[in-house]
């Protein structure tokens, strides 16, 4: 790092002046989320009341936003000193925020449409403290950011290869240096991106769908009033004659409109998406309208989960997602989610995080087979019981339905329960669950925080017990083991944590 | 088919499994007898306010509840508030607490039994916490935090404060962690 750089950022610095455009634009976003009920209101207004102030009051509304959006940006600085990143903001009240290089986990640069419209960038900066903790700077010249980037992580090193090098796995590179060079692991081309999208979660985005449809229509009828659903009657009455019928085109409906839109979403989120492997780690890019960067390092990931689902495994697609410490490591965003990836990404990741995890000698277990049991009752019993409750008018459909149900239940769970595998070895574990959609996680035991044996009164009768794995990247567990299997591991486990100084982190 | 359940645990281990520190030997430290009554207090206390709760709903009505709402009701308490009783009375014996070299153990619960071990070399900060019941009865519990986030955490309740600040001095020396008061 030339020392001209480290002066350039030691003088306050502004943002682009880019920076008021997108301030401005996220002001008129949150005022119009507050207040489109009321607009809808003025601008469709029956009556015409109220229509000589809407021009007045939404010319006064203009101006204040824009001033507002030019002041904080006259008022937004930031600078280097001493080894801390100062950024000082505010338009009534001044804030002054110093975050200690050491103390940011990861740093990200975010592009929107007009970010990259100006060639600026956003740089979002998350630190190890409680949640809510993440700063950014708004606007800045993608060199401007990649060089700030790249020297307040080169200057935070010196820290963390001490924390490494008592550490006896074995780094690749010295992880001292900034992400400098990188080799391409993936890019997405179309082909791939469409198959990603069709391989999506469809049911999951008509839920979605349904709900947004209800809430609008909800917000509708508190501004048109009752006569919403009046309307639509009138209007779609004669197709919905009957409610079997009603139900079945809404159905279709939702479902064609949501594999419609997970694709374009999926497409449009994953546009472009390269997967880097680093010198520390990990990089993903991707997004047409939002481009997003993420960076992770390597003795950051705490575990990797990889899954595929029916249409994923007839592409040969996994959905990968590295999890790392964070403050919002318990929320989704503290993951590093790559949507779709072949086996050659996913083994390099498995060798990154986990050396020499294929050569590992392990041994298999199963879950006990009382899962079986305690899933049959839940998914299987209980809503078999509520069917033939439903259908008492006519208990032979009731009697039909429950039964085949029960026999369909037993079987899907007996195959669940076979289903869970894990493979065990002195330094880690692998598990494999799931029927329909098959999950994956691999877990260094040096990433382990504390353990819970778990035992219910039904459990404790039949002499099993949960087993769970709490690592800072989140929860792991292992259902129905049998107890004494299950107590085995956990002083095994313990016995590994506790006798090394190799650190989580 | 696949060989599941395979009896051994590790392929050739590099320890001697049945050498390593089990928790079936070992010996767990109770919590202070005031405890038991701070855990009756506390369902005396959650039975008595769904009673006024109820008390508050028929006032609330203008007394036009009819009799037999209540003869329905009423019952239905009694056996929450038994049930609530025998569970805290439970509670004492379910719970306790056990130190070793380099880790704290804690087991509790009644209907779910867990037992959670916490090696000290991944704590992260210890503190006290003191609710105006454990005040009451000179008790504190002891919290113990990992970077494992909200549920991996460890609240030992019911320790004479005596014992809970000694606790965590012992805990804070061992991890050379930051203790928060």
């Amino acid at each position: 790092m030339s020392l001209t750089e480290t002066r350039l950022f030691s003088l306050p610095t502004r943002q682009s002046p880019v920076a008021i455009i997108l301030i401005l634009l996220r002001l008129v976003r949150t005022l119009f989320r507050q207040l489109w009920p009321l607009l809808l209101v003025l601008l469709f207004n029956p009556r015409g009341e109220v229509g000589g102030y809407i021009t007045p009051f939404i010319i006064g509304i203009a101006a204040i936003s824009a001033l507002r959006s030019i002041i904080s940006y006259f008022r937004y600085y930031f600078y280097i000193q001493d080894r801390e990143l100062i950024i000082e903001r505010g338009v009534l009240q001044h804030t002054r925020t110093a975050i200690p290089f050491d103390r940011i986990q990861s740093i990200s640069l975010n592009q929107g449409p007009i970010h990259q419209l100006f060639g600026v960038s956003s740089l979002d900066i998350d630190t190890a403290g409680s949640s809510g903790s993440e700063l950014s700077i708004t606007a800045l010249s993608v060199q401007e950011a990649n060089q700030l980037r790249t020297y307040v992580l080169s200057q935070r090193a010196p820290i963390s290869s001490q924390e490494v090098s008592d550490d006896e796995s074995e780094e690749e590179v010295s992880p001292s240096i900034a992400p400098t060079s990188k080799k391409l692991l993936l890019e997405l081309n179309i082909p791939d991106l469409l198959k990603i999208g069709v391989s999506q979660n469809h049911l999951r985005t008509a839920g979605i769908l349904f709900a947004f449809s209800l809430s609008v229509l909800d917000d509708l009828e508190q501004v048109v009033g009752p006569e919403i659903y009046k309307m639509m009657e009138e209007r779609f009455g004669e197709i919905f004659t009957s409610f079997i019928w009603a139900s079945v085109i809404l159905a279709v409906f939702f479902l064609i409109i949501s594999f419609a839109l997970s694709l374009l979403f999926s497409v449009l989120r994953n546009y472009q998406l390269r997967f880097y492997r680093t010198d520390i780690g990990f990089q993903m890019q991707a997004g047409l309208l939002d481009r997003r960067e993420q960076t992770i390092s390597l003795p950051k990931i705490q575990f990797i989960r990889w899954s595929a689902n029916p249409f994923q495994r007839f592409f040969k697609l996994y959905r990968l997602r590295l999890y790392q410490a964070s403050s919002i490591a318990v929320s989704a965003q503290g993951a590093m989610t790559v949507p779709g990836c072949y086996d050659a990404q996913l083994k390099n990741v498995q060798e990154a995080y986990f050396p020499d995890w294929s050569e590992t000698e392990k041994t298999l277990h199963g879950v006990s087979r009382y899962l079986v049991r305690r899933r049959f009752i839940i998914h299987g019993l209980l809503p078999a019981g509520l069917f033939f409750l439903i259908n008492l008018g006519s208990p032979l459909q009731g009697i039909i339905g429950g039964v085949f149900w029960l026999i369909f239940s037993y079987f899907w769970n007996v195959r669940y329960q076979r289903y869970w595998k894990i493979w065990l070895s002195e330094i880690g574990v692998e598990a494999h669950y799931g029927l329909l959609t098959r999950h994956r996680y691999l877990l260094h035991w040096r990433h382990l925080q504390s353990t819970k044996v778990r035992q219910s009164f039904i459990q404790k009768r039949l002499d099993v017990a949960d087993l769970l794995l709490y690592t800072a990247a989140g929860t792991l567990h292992i259902p129905y083991l049998p107890v004494e299997k299950a107590k085995a591991i956990r002083d095994f486990i313990l016995y590994r944590v506790e006798s090394s100084q190799e650190s989580w982190m | 088919m696949e060989e599941l359940n395979e009896p051994i645990l590790f392929s050739n281990p590099s320890v001697d499994l049945s050498s390593l520190p089990t928790t079936n030997t070992l010996e767990w430290q109770s919590l202070a007898p005031k405890y038991y009554q701070l855990n009756l207090a506390r369902a005396g206390l959650g039975s008595l306010v769904i009673l006024l709760f109820m008390v508050g709903f028929t006032f609330a009505n203008g007394m036009q509840v009819y009799a037999l709402t209540w003869i329905i009701a009423l019952p239905v308490w009694a056996i929450l508030s038994i049930f609530q009783f025998w569970i805290a009375a439970r509670r004492f014996a379910a719970e306790a607490y056990s130190l070793r070299d380099r880790d704290i153990l804690h087991r509790k619960g009644v209907l779910i039994q867990t037992e959670t071990i916490i090696p000290f070399n991944r704590v992260q900060h210890v503190s006290i916490k003191r609710g105006p019941l454990e005040k009451y009865f000179g008790l504190a519990s002891l919290n113990i935090f990992t970077a494992g986030g909200q549920s991996s955490d460890l609240e030992i309740s019911g320790l004479p404060v005596q014992r809970a600040n000694e606790l965590k001095d012992f805990i804070a020396e061992k991890t050379g962690s930051d203790v928060i008061d």
